[in-house]
């Protein structure tokens, strides 16, 4: 109780200090980054050591709005969360909004963290708010500082999740109704009985507040914006980070508590979810600059980790929160190369790149080492889950999940033609002479990303084996009971 | 007559203010505000002790006494707070006799359970705003603001007592639970309980009667909305809650009022682009969501109650926040104010978030219990709208604390240091006032 609740108050009181700051603090923010990765790999790896995990703030008739439980997909979560911190404030190191960055950063990876290890459902629709607002925070004060950049998001995300919160009140009632227990506990509402027709709806509105985060296809235009303006630094967090929220929010709470609707449900999220991979990646191939780029190719992966969830079948979830972890590290090192080439100074706009690996080798190789990465090389991250996601939706519906393939198959196009556009060919005449290839630290800090993304790539039993317990018990019981059973 | 226990808050008050106004001949108006806030503090605490006491005409039930204990402590901290503001130099005891008049008519209101008593309550509180709106070296767009809201405040009086005369013809009565069936058991009645409805709607401001609003907040001294959101619109809710308990036919004409408010309010705040015009505006809105919870069943009851309470102090948040602006302002120099009265700053910042709803500030956990009471009478489309337009008014509440201002001239912002403590004890009202409700609900 304690390790977590530290876990998830320390970044918000770090924040509230930076901010106090007149000045910004990179060894400050960095050190607090790294102790809460050293806490999150504690509570992990060593759950025992938090101690039983309980509950506080009791109020009458809402719940324990502090019951904090430690599933393993949550841990494992958090643990990525956690990795992403200091990758991000160390991209960000030498920005000169740095301290609006890293209490945006702070305050996000708090909220995250009490997402992740909320049982109450209040509880984690509280932390949902302020992880938005802080995503909308970060879009306002960093990159491009594009008010109406972070207000398209706020609205997307406030809209979509108000609407969760109404579904969610509304089975709150009808559990109340039935037990004459009011209490806002997962545990509780998630044998609530629901009739179909309402189901239905209610797990829409649930799905346009879990789905916008991700984004999933038709709520996906913010990301967009939101990623093309905010720093690259701050994406890293935000595109690796903040989706798995939804993600997590889906397979914890909002299919747990409407088995039956989301099996219902399960053929259009399908649909929406190959849409959205064959569209993202069509977005990308067209994208006007590097930002862009980035952001439709998490995107499009973005949309394949929904279609994978929405499949309600074992193999596909397996593969989805795979690459749910997968794309975290990949998307941090695609917006990580980003990042590094607009502190040279270079803008991302095509035109004015090309040839530039004559210029900055190191940069190159990583950049190709990403670029693979992304577009699903066999040996790493991405893959293993690509494919499990696939195999498992074409069980379930084959023509979508062939449609989804031709996105990743795109995929393959849009990653090469962009390498060419930027790194080979002619060298463009408007690079500066002076650029400086990879600094000793950013050069590490791609090996520390390229490791993970090698290790995950080569070994992703580290993770797949343990996800039959990954999947807290009574999400898993869900899949397994109620899904296709195939 | 015998003594009433149920009179002794009322008492307090009166005499309190009758002290007040004869202390400016004494030269002791310096003191009154404290004298003031005091009495008040006793008349809370009294209305607290009284609790559940019915007498005549006055019956402190359970809202009554939560709104009743919440109007008389909002009193004694806006008085103590405008102590320190220049505009409470001149004649200061006529200006706390004014207010504590103010707060004798609101706690009437709430409390009454006769139409005429509350007719008395809605004078009371109402008269005192045309002077105080246009106080003595407050400007002339003070008095413009006055002029108009005592037209229109007049006329809506005015319609209170027509609607009193007509249910009196409808049913001889002018008990608020009269012991035979309700008021609208005829169609004299019927008209007179709307046009008590519509009275009381134009007060708080709900569309369409909410044309004044935003001229009034534009142009009145900020220091006396302090007193207007905080307190007056709190206990005019109160009496409308005191209406909708005894009358449950209104549900249809309040859910009708109440949704025009959300998109009405919604709409035209996020139009404003002026600071106070946007609250102004945004005070339709509100007014929309209180409604809305009026508009179903007993559980309504509770979930307005609590959000009248809810809306009153995030009201003096906000208004005891612009008190240290120039009065003109049409945005929040932030960078001024944060070096000059960093907690005030921090106390306006969480006052908009909480207006809109940010959790866990206690302004979410109002909108989420009219939630929940819509949801329980199955009023789906109300439910809907309130998250729609609480969605939507992040967006411009959210852009009065990003936009970039200046100020020309740093040293028009008021500077206080007693200030602080207020905002201080606000902030933690407002982020952690949900913690008390396992004392409230038993």
């Amino acid at each position: 109780m304690i390790l977590v609740t530290v876990l998830i108050v320390l970044p918000w009181v770090a924040a509230l200090w930076l901010s106090a700051q007149k000045q910004s603090d990179q060894y400050f923010a960095m050190s607090i980054a790294l102790l809460e990765l050293l806490l999150a790999l504690i509570q992990r790896f060593a759950p025992g050591a938090s101690g039983t995990l309980g509950h506080a703030l009791h109020i009458p008739y809402l719940g324990s709005l502090w019951t904090l439980h430690a599933g393993p997909l949550g841990s494992t979560l958090a643990l990525l969360c956690a990795l992403l911190i200091p990758v991000s404030l160390a991209f960000a190191w030498r920005l000169p909004e740095f301290r609006a960055l890293a209490s945006a950063v702070l305050v996000m990876s708090g909220a995250l963290f009490g997402i992740f290890f909320a049982q109450n459902v209040l509880m984690f629709y509280i932390f949902y708010e302020i992880l938005a607002l802080a995503g909308a925070f970060l879009i306002l004060r960093s990159g491009h500082k594009s008010r109406a950049a972070a207000l398209q998001f706020l609205l997307y995300t406030f809209v979509g999740s108000l609407l969760f919160l109404v579904a969610l009140v509304v089975v709150y009632v009808l559990h109340g109704q039935q037990t004459g227990i009011y209490n806002f506990s997962i545990l509780q509402l998630a044998d609530t009985r629901i009739s179909g027709g309402l189901g239905i709806w209610l797990f829409l509105g649930m799905v346009a507040g879990l789905a916008v985060k991700m984004p999933v296809f038709p709520l996906h235009s913010w990301a967009g914006t939101g990623y093309g303006n905010a720093a690259p630094a701050g994406s890293v967090f935000l595109s690796g980070a903040a989706v798995t929220a939804g993600a997590y929010g889906l397979i914890h709470f909002a299919i747990p508590m409407l088995p039956q609707a989301a099996l219902e449900f399960a053929p259009v999220g399908i649909i929406l979810g190959a849409i959205g991979t064959l569209y993202g990646a069509f977005l990308a191939l067209n994208a006007a600059n590097l930002r862009l780029f980035a952001a439709w190719a998490s995107v499009s992966h973005m949309n394949l980790v929904a279609l994978g969830l929405f499949a309600l079948q074992t193999q596909a979830i397996h593969g989805s929160v795979f690459l749910l972890i997968a794309h975290g590290v990949v998307s941090a090192g695609l917006f990580g190369v980003v990042s590094i080439m607009e502190s040279r100074g270079l803008t991302g706009e095509w035109s004015g790149l090309g040839g530039l690996f004559r210029r900055a080798p190191r940069l190159g190789a990583w950049m190709l080492f990403f670029f693979l990465a992304g577009m699903g090389l066999p040996g790493l991250a991405n893959f293993p889950g690509e494919f499990l996601s696939l195999a498992g939706s074409f069980r379930v519906l084959p023509w979508a999940a062939g449609l989804a393939t031709l996105g990743i198959l795109a995929g393959v196009v849009y990653f090469l033609r962009a390498y060419e556009r930027i790194m080979l060919g002619p060298l463009n005449g408007t690079l500066p002479d002076n650029l400086v290839d990879l600094r000793q630290s950013e050069w590490l800090l791609f090996w520390v990303l390229g490791l993970l993304t090698l290790w995950l790539g080569l070994d992703p039993q580290i993770i797949l084996a343990h996800l039959g317990t990954l999947l807290s018990i009574h999400s898993g019981d869900v899949i397994a009971g109620v899904g296709h059973g195939l | 007559m015998a003594y009433s226990p149920t009179l002794l808050p009322l008492l307090i008050v009166a005499a309190a203010a009758l002290i007040a106004f004869l202390a400016d001949a004494l030269r002791l108006g310096r003191l009154m505000p404290w004298l003031g806030g005091i009495s008040s503090i006793a008349a809370a605490a009294s209305i607290f002790v009284e609790h559940m006491a019915l007498g005549a005409d006055l019956y402190w039930d359970l809202s009554a006494t939560l709104l009743g204990v919440y109007l008389s402590l909002a009193m004694a901290a806006g008085l103590f707070f405008i102590t320190f503001h220049p505009l409470s130099r001149k004649m200061t005891g006529s200006l706390v006799g004014l207010l504590l008049t103010m707060l004798a008519g609101s706690l009437i209101l709430v409390s009454a359970q006769n139409l005429l008593l509350m007719f008395v309550g809605l004078d009371l509180q109402v008269l005192p705003f045309f002077a105080l709106l246009a106080w003595p070296g407050s400007g002339r767009a003070a008095v413009e603001s006055a002029f108009k809201y005592a037209v229109l405040a007049g006329l809506a009086s005015a319609q209170f007592a027509i609607g009193i005369a007509l249910i009196y013809l409808g049913d001889g009565s002018l008990a608020v639970i009269p012991p035979m069936g309700d008021m609208t058991s005829n169609v004299f009645g019927l008209m007179g309980v709307l046009a008590l409805l519509a009275a009381l709607s134009f007060e708080i401001a709900a569309a369409p009667f909410h044309a004044w609003v935003a001229d009034i907040y534009q142009g009145a001294p900020a220091p006396f909305l302090i007193f207007l959101g905080g307190v007056a619109k709190v206990a005019i809710m109160g009496a409308l809650i005191t209406l909708v308990a005894a009358t449950p036919k209104l549900e249809i004409p309040i859910a009708v009022i109440a949704a025009t408010s959300i998109v009405v309010g919604n709409v035209l705040a996020y139009r404003a682009g002026h600071l106070r015009r946007m609250l102004g505006y945004s005070a339709i809105a509100h007014a929309g969501y209180f409604l809305a919870a009026l508009a179903v069943g007993p559980l309504g009851i509770i979930a307005g109650a609590i959000y009248a309470l809810v809306y009153g102090l995030m009201n003096m948040g906000t208004f005891m926040g612009l008190s240290a602006l120039p009065e003109n302002s049409i945005a929040i120099p932030w960078a001024t104010l944060r070096e000059r009265q960093p907690v005030l700053a921090g106390l306006l910042g969480l006052t908009l978030l909480s207006l809109a709803g940010m959790p866990p500030s206690i302004g979410f956990f109002a909108k989420l219990l009219v939630i929940i009471a819509d949801v329980h009478d199955q009023a789906y489309w109300l439910a809907i709208l309130i998250a729609l337009g609480s969605a939507f008014s992040f967006a411009y509440y959210l852009s009065t604390l990003w936009k970039p201002s200046v100020l020309s001239n740093p040293d028009r912002l008021l500077q206080r240091r007693s200030w602080e403590t207020f905002a201080a004890l606000g902030i933690l009202i407002l982020l952690f006032g949900w913690l008390l409700a396992p004392l409230g609900i038993v």
